[in-house]
């Protein structure tokens, strides 16, 4: 029984880690005060680039570069146009979502053939496990036996917590989220700010896609984050832009995710569409549940200096 | 000069895949108009993408981000597949009924959306989002599964829709059907309700500036429902169009992500009615091309999704550049 | 003392301007709203950059790119409407931008102990661990010097300084900048009020229009020679007739309003208003007026208490609701409340009333374009035409739309919650004639400003408002200003 819960546990995290790994990148994001809706394509570059990269060169690692890279390239646009070119944000976020897709399954088609054959294998981001530590009873599985991006999503919780607190950078971010006018008078670059922001993000929701591509499956499928970036977004607000609150958030939807897997496998009465709706079905009704507290004053607003 | 540069970068993502960027741009074009059954299928694919754009121009008018087009057509084709097999309804009248009903249930789905912003103040987008994935797993339900699915196809298909509720086609050895002639009314009606009535009047002045609006003592909370159902609604009657029309049936992946390009077209349109008319026309033509290039070139449709967004961005983008430095309209 | 020189002429929207500052003196820049104060000062805060001109400091010739330039050369602008950021704390917004030993590391505890120090050493009291938030707009100025102090400035610029104290705020405002004269600093203040020139400072400027029109010493200065060269020419004086009383119409009791912090911003207000009179609020802005006038506006709940309007209960009305019954509100923000930014001038002018234009389900546009043009013409507003969108308008203009459109609906009762904040003289005047005019035709009329001198012009009586309570109601006839300022603070009255 023990075994079970422990296995469970592990598997809650490992769904848990894409959501939480472009949710925290988010975070990041949206504490400046700009909020990426095409996070999830974002994700989706990440997790095709990171296929491709590791496939053609052999080296899981040279793929999660690839990934970071894609999913940078989403962001960057999504800061030009948002930033430097000040349009709306929700329109860019979702168009560039559109733009992903696009891209990255032209791009499985041009490569693979465009009737749907069955891509090639990639070689796979294994776990990396800590001894000692991995046999601890219930948790052991869990938080030591995963592979090197969820234990970088854990370690980041309390990096990025420290940043924010703790630095000056992270005062800064902070205070362009809030109030960008004001943070420009005392001689606070906003552009630059966000820009470095926005980078973060990109880089950490590529590597959310690489592990869906690297990790839980070893090749790319179209459309293969299935809404994990939306629930990234709202882990965040879920999360109260805390670091710890996105892993937690996170952690719910990994939750439900790992649950319905399970249902599924031991074929309770419910048809499976049912289990595959439960996701975005508690993503739903937490965002319902939970009225937002505290967002960054100046979220979703461009900033134009006079 | 958007288009040029969407089409630039076209021609280079073609050369890339291996294939000869001119005859795919020949094609793109060529193949949507050149003949008559050619440009049938251009209208064909107009229908559903028309009718989910003017959907979506209006709730963006009001600021109100209803992404959930997608959702909504499922909702809407999967209450056609219903509603249009029920073989107790009278042949007169099920056609009306089935527009009728796909238009409430898909509006009162995207209402869902509306009341939780209202009420909990839940960000649209992601709620809308979420809606779709959900509801296309239910319409995914109800095509394989009793009672809707067909016991005598082998594919995974609703019961086909009765004669006395289906849209009949205009041109025969087409298959064009009388939907396009629902989204040519609803264009009109839409024009109509968002430049010349009180109800159009408010969401303008909603989407401009919501406090404003309320100051004005416009009930804004009641403006979101309203363009969020009709919103939902126009949506809804795009997935009729579809099974309807076109299937005669309901099956997985109706739709190409027409909700997600609807979005896209209602914004390269400028969220005005004419405008997003020409845009849907012209992304008709372009998905058509793309359809018929993946058959005889191989080259991946998806192109045409490239190019759509890549216009899209160019054209936000310009509209800051115009807004900048020219202080009279 | 003059060894420190600090000059700088000419600009284009500030036409040819010669302007200096000397260390240990404090200089008035004096001039109307539009003047071209604060874009001289935007300049030398590093805000903006001239067309034509230089700026020298201390002899040397400056290039100021950003305000960290100017900061580095000991340049720093309080502005009007402080540069705070209300999530944060009192430290955290101090050194907000200014380098810190071990950066990036940030040790807040220790900026918190240097900050205090700072701050005793000057006379102020101050917790850096407040959030702005909480902070009053005389502690929230300090805060403002504190920055200023922090990065060690030798030139400080205040835009507006005593616009949101009280009388008592002002005298510590001014002990602390005499002290800061004694230590060679100096000090530019931007007002449009002379008698605050005359009371703060050694020399006054004068800006009209762009230009400077003259400085003077404080000794040669003279109220009425100041008013003629800020204006260029006399200003007519307004009358208020005597009416006679007429009946009670409006009346609030024991009215309580939350505040946006969970605070009870309105405590427990009562008081009435009569047909054809001017019902003033005084106050230091931040003491509950804004959310007083928003619950009687619709656009805020009530949490307690009655408001009523001819006989009618009207607490819970929403906006569309206190229009039918003719009561208007002309808002405080006008720009974010008051108008439609990306609809036209008409649709705009239409707004409150546009059920009436509604013709067989359909929407009148012509009539609603017909009825702009009249009202633009009958009050002046510049625009090419009334389907100009709204956002192309000067605030001025967007002001008298605002105005145009309350006035035109012959309201029964109208609020007006500071009309005239940033308009120039002549587009004052011309709100103050049309409330008078309102006043005349017997419209009750709620004004809450905090200028005092045009409560005591236009008001028949004034309320004054402390902490969500009002403190008092005195009728301007037998006003004296310092009871009223006293009122303001808390002291005096009930």
């Amino acid at each position: 029984m023990i075994g079970q819960i422990d296995l469970f546990l592990a598997s809650v995290v490992t769904l848990a880690a894409p959501i939480a790994l472009a949710g925290l990148g988010e975070q990041v994001l949206e504490k400046s005060g700009i909020m990426n809706i095409g996070l999830e394509g974002a994700m989706m570059m990440g997790a095709f680039f990171g296929y491709i990269a590791s496939l053609f060169s052999g080296n899981v690692y040279v793929g999660l570069v690839g990934a970071a890279l894609g999913g940078l390239i989403i962001a960057m646009i999504h800061g030009l146009v948002t930033i430097s070119l000040r349009a709306d944000q929700v329109v860019s976020g979702v168009t560039l979502n559109i733009l992903a897709l696009g891209l990255t399954t032209f791009g499985l088609k041009s490569i693979f053939g465009v009737r749907g054959e069955v891509p090639a294998m990639a070689p796979s981001l294994n776990e990396l496990r800590i001894p000692l530590l991995a046999d601890l009873p219930i948790v052991g599985h869990a938080f030591f036996d995963q592979n090197v991006l969820i234990y970088l999503t854990l370690a980041l919780v309390p990096l990025i917590w420290f940043v924010m607190n703790k630095t000056t950078i992270g005062l800064k971010v902070r205070a362009v989220g809030e109030d960008p006018k004001t943070a420009d008078t005392v001689g606070i670059s906003v552009v630059q700010i966000r820009y470095a922001c926005i980078a973060v993000n990109g880089i950490l929701a590529g590597l959310g896609g690489a592990m869906l591509s690297l990790a839980f499956l070893n090749y790319f499928t179209p459309g293969m984050s299935a809404g994990r970036g939306f629930m990234a977004l709202a882990a965040v607000i879920l999360g109260k832009w805390s670091p710890l609150g996105v892993l937690l958030a996170s952690l719910l939807f990994g939750g439900v995710d790992a649950l319905q897997i399970n249902l599924q496998i031991v074929k309770v009465g419910f048809p499976y569409p049912f289990m595959i709706m439960l996701p975005y079905l508690v993503t739903l009704i937490a965002l319902a549940l939970l009225k937002a507290l505290n967002p960054p004053k100046a979220l979703g607003v461009p900033y134009r200096r006079e | 000069m958007a288009i040029v540069m969407a089409f630039i970068g076209a021609l280079v993502l073609m050369a890339l895949a291996g294939t000869n960027p001119f005859s795919g741009i020949y094609l793109l074009i060529a193949g949507a108009l050149g003949n008559v059954f050619g440009l049938s299928e251009t209208l064909v694919k107009l229908t559903p993408i028309l009718l989910a754009s003017l959907g979506c121009v209006i709730a963006f008018k009001a600021k109100v981000w209803n992404i959930g087009a997608e959702g909504q057509l499922y909702i809407g084709a999967l209450t056609t597949a219903w509603v249009g097999t029920m073989s107790w309804v009278p042949p007169g009248l099920g056609l009306p009924l089935v527009i009728i009903a796909s238009f409430v249930v898909a509006g009162s789905y995207a209402l869902i959306a509306a009341v939780l912003k209202v009420k909990r103040g839940v960000n649209e987008v992601i709620s809308t989002i979420m809606m779709n994935y959900i509801a296309y797993w239910v319409a995914h339900y109800f095509i394989h599964w009793p009672p809707l699915r067909d016991p005598n196809q082998p594919n995974p298909q609703t019961l086909p829709i009765l004669p006395g509720s289906s849209l009949p086609i205009l041109i025969s050895g087409t298959r064009l059907h009388s939907g396009i002639l629902i989204a040519v009314v609803a264009t009109v009606l839409v024009y109509v309700l968002l430049t010349k009535t009180k109800l159009g009047y408010e969401i303008k002045i909603t989407g401009s500036n919501p406090s404003a609006a309320t100051y004005g003592g416009i009930k804004v909370w009641r403006v979101v429902l309203v363009a969020m159902f009709l919103s939902g609604g126009l949506a809804g009657l795009a997935g009729m169009g579809e099974v309807a029309g076109l299937h005669g049936y309901l099956l997985d992946d109706i739709s190409p992500s027409y909700g997600y390009i609807a979005a896209l077209v209602a914004l390269f349109g400028r969220l005005n009615v004419f405008g997003v008319f020409l845009g849907a026309l012209f992304v008709s033509i372009l998905f058509n091309g793309a359809d018929i290039a993946q058959i005889s070139l191989y080259l991946p449709k998806e192109i045409a999704d490239v190019i759509v967004s890549i216009m899209v961005l160019l054209v936000i983008s310009r509209e800051i550049f115009l807004k900048r430095g020219v202080p009279k309209r | 003392m003059s060894h420190v020189t600090k000059r700088f002429p000419g600009v284009v929207a500030n036409d040819q301007v010669d302007f200096d500052v000397m260390a240990g003196e404090i200089h008035g820049l004096l001039g109307e709203n539009g003047a071209g104060k604060t874009t001289l000062m935007n300049i030398l805060s590093g805000l903006s950059r001239p067309d034509v001109g230089d700026i020298y400091v201390k002899g040397q010739k400056v290039s100021l790119k950003s305000p960290k330039d100017a900061i580095e050369e000991g340049i720093f602008m309080v502005h009007q409407h402080f540069m705070l950021i209300p999530n944060l704390t009192v430290a955290e917004n101090v050194i907000l931008g200014a380098r810190q030993p071990r950066e990036p590391l940030l040790d807040i505890e220790k900026v918190e102990k240097k900050i205090s120090v700072l701050a005793n050493s000057y006379g102020l009291e101050i917790n850096p661990r407040a959030r702005l938030w909480q902070l009053s707009a005389g502690e929230r100025q300090k805060v403002e010097i504190l920055k200023a102090l922090y990065r060690s400035a030798d030139i400080l610029i205040l835009d507006e300084p005593t616009s949101n104290l009280s009388p008592v705020e002002l005298k510590t405002l001014s002990q602390m900048l005499v002290r800061m004269k004694g230590e060679g600093k100096g000090i530019i203040f931007i007002t449009h009020k002379i008698y605050e020139a005359l009371e703060l400072a050694d020399r006054v400027t004068v800006l009209r229009r762009g230009k400077v029109i003259g400085t003077l010493r404080r000794d040669e200065a003279e109220q009425k020679e100041l008013v003629k060269m800020m204006i260029g020419h006399e200003v007519p004086e307004l009358y208020r007739r005597e009416l006679s009383r007429a009946a009670s119409c409006f009346q609030v009791r024991d009215l309580v309003v939350g505040g946006d912090m969970g605070v009870d911003a309105v405590r427990g207000v009562d008081f009435e208003i009569c047909s054809g009179e001017i019902f003033g609020i005084a106050g230091v802005a931040g003491n509950g007026q804004s959310e007083l006038v928003e619950a009687i506006a619709g656009l805020r709940k009530v949490v307690k208490g009655r408001i009523a309007f001819e006989g009618k209960d009207i607490t819970h009305y929403t906006p569309d609701r206190l229009y039918a019954i003719g009561l208007y509100h002309i808002p405080e923000k006008r720009v974010e409340t008051g108008i439609a930014p990306d609809a036209n001038v008409a649709e705009n002018l239409a707004l409150g009333n546009h059920s009436s234009y509604v013709r067989n389900f359909l929407l009148d546009y012509k009539a609603m374009a017909n009825g702009a043009r009249e009202l633009i013409k009958s009050y002046g507003v510049m625009t090419p035409s009334e389907s100009s969108t709204v956002n192309t308008l000067s605030g001025g203009n967007i002001q008298k739309l605002i105005v145009a459109r309350c006035i035109s609906m012959s309201p029964k009762l109208l609020i007006a919650s500071n009309p005239t904040a940033g308009l120039d003289v002549s587009a004052t005047h011309f709100v103050h004639e049309k409330l008078l005019e309102l006043r005349d035709k017997r419209t009750g009329i709620l004004l809450v400003s905090s200028d005092l001198d045009e409560l005591l012009m236009l008001c028949d009586r004034i309320a004054v408002m402390y902490r969500g309570r009002i403190a008092g109601v005195v009728k301007s006839a037998e006003a004296v200003k310092e009871e009223i300022g006293e009122m303001m603070m808390g002291s005096g009255g009930l």
